[in-house]
């Protein structure tokens, strides 16, 4: 290996890393062994790597580990209760599965909260997505919440709702509930017109 | 697929106390070096164990129990940093700070250490996300690729981002 062959910084991340093997693992450091600054970056980076092994997580009080268990039984009882009421609150009459990227335009748009969504991002990303329905549904359902529930808009904090994140949207329906909003939601875009209506521009922006 | 993960996927009774247990402290690991916040990665690692909960009959077996885990701690802490549209720290910001001697990190931690955790800070939160699974827990770059939903590709270039910016950050940024 002449000068010319120094290799690029990625490269010898990963010869530091111990992730290149046979003959280039063997290519790289005899090519160290010659060039100083190719062996001054690799000595740089260890060094790097050294510095960084030093970070410490901090270790919670061991209450906090007694508690653990018992902390999470806890956040998902009262989870769970505060799902049901808030479900019964928004399912009003009608809505529909057909038109999600519809709904989340609707829905945000009369909200009383600015919206916490890329609708834009949100709307594209559904219309490509393998999971179609099962995301829309997810989605909508925050955005009703956002709509209904504005100043405890907290309750997205764990949603990912963005370009490339729909499809890791998570429902905290049931199946059964969840069916039964798909209903609720059909029979309301039925009752508002098609979804060309709805989801015109204007009622966005 | 082994033996809790598939207790799990075939939602056996009991089993999800088990996964608390055999996981909590290495969930609350990736969120502290996520979020950089002992409190709120002590709140988050709980929450991230709710939501393992709720989504229990969605994990399918397709990938280990624990990067789905870990997948679902990744977007919680991220989110979490987004909405709380924490700046991430300019880079100049951070340079020479071993010099500096930044406060963080609490009183028993030496001087060296609280710069490597400011620098630490300094990361992008994804790119700490990837470091923290990559470096700390060695886990797989397909591995990671799951947990973050990600490819090998973006979990690679993310990795090599981290570790040239921790260089920079902790003064082995000059060439020699
Ligand atoms: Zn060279």
């Amino acid at each position: 290996m002449s000068a010319r062959d120094c290799l690029d910084e990625d490269r010898l991340i990963d010869f530091v890393m111990g992730e290149v093997t046979g003959g280039e693992a063997a290519g790289i450091e005899e090519h160290i062994r010659r060039c100083p600054a190719c062996r001054g970056r690799v000595e740089s980076l260890r060094r790097t790597l050294d510095l960084a092994a030093m970070d410490r997580v901090p270790e919670p009080v061991p209450a906090y580990w007694e508690h653990f268990a018992a902390g999470v039984r806890h956040r998902i009882r009262s989870r769970a209760e505060s799902r049901k009421r808030r479900i019964r609150l928004i399912l009003i009459p009608g809505l529909a599965t057909a038109a999600a990227s519809v709904l989340i335009v609707l829905m945000l748009a009369r909200g009383p909260v600015e919206p916490v969504v890329d609708v834009e991002a949100v709307v594209a990303e559904i219309n490509t997505s393998a999971v179609a329905e099962e995301v829309l549904v997810e989605a909508a359902v925050d955005a009703l919440l956002v709509a209904q529930f504005g100043e405890e808009a907290d309750l997205l904090d764990n949603y990912l709702i963005e370009t490339g994140d729909v499809a890791e949207i998570v429902t905290e329906l049931d199946d059964e509930e969840e069916r039964e909003l798909i209903n609720k939601l059909a029979t309301i875009m039925e009752s508002r017109g098609s979804a060309e209506t709805i989801a015109g521009k204007e009622c966005w922006s | 697929m082994d033996e809790l993960s598939t207790r799990f996927a075939h939602g056996d009774e009991g089993v999800f106390e088990e996964v608390v247990e055999r996981y909590s402290r290495k969930v609350y690991g990736l969120c502290y070096r996520i979020l950089r916040d002992e409190e709120e990665a002590r709140d988050m690692a709980q929450e991230v164990f709710v939501r393992v909960y709720e989504k229990r009959g969605k994990f399918g077996g397709r990938s280990a129990l624990y990067t789905w885990i870990y997948r679902i701690a990744t977007n919680m802490c991220l989110t979490h940093l987004k909405r709380r549209r924490i700046p991430t720290v300019p880079l100049e910001a951070v340079e020479g700070m071993l010099e500096a001697a930044p406060a963080g990190g609490g009183p028993d931690y030496s001087r060296l250490e609280r710069a490597v955790s400011q620098a630490m800070v300094g990361l992008p939160p994804r790119q700490r996300a990837v470091f923290a699974m990559r470096f700390f827990e060695k886990m797989s770059v397909r591995e990671i690729a799951e947990a973050t939903g990600t490819t090998t590709g973006a979990v690679k270039a993310n990795y090599h981002h981290a570790v040239r910016r921790l260089k920079e950050m902790l003064g082995e940024g000059g060439s020699t």
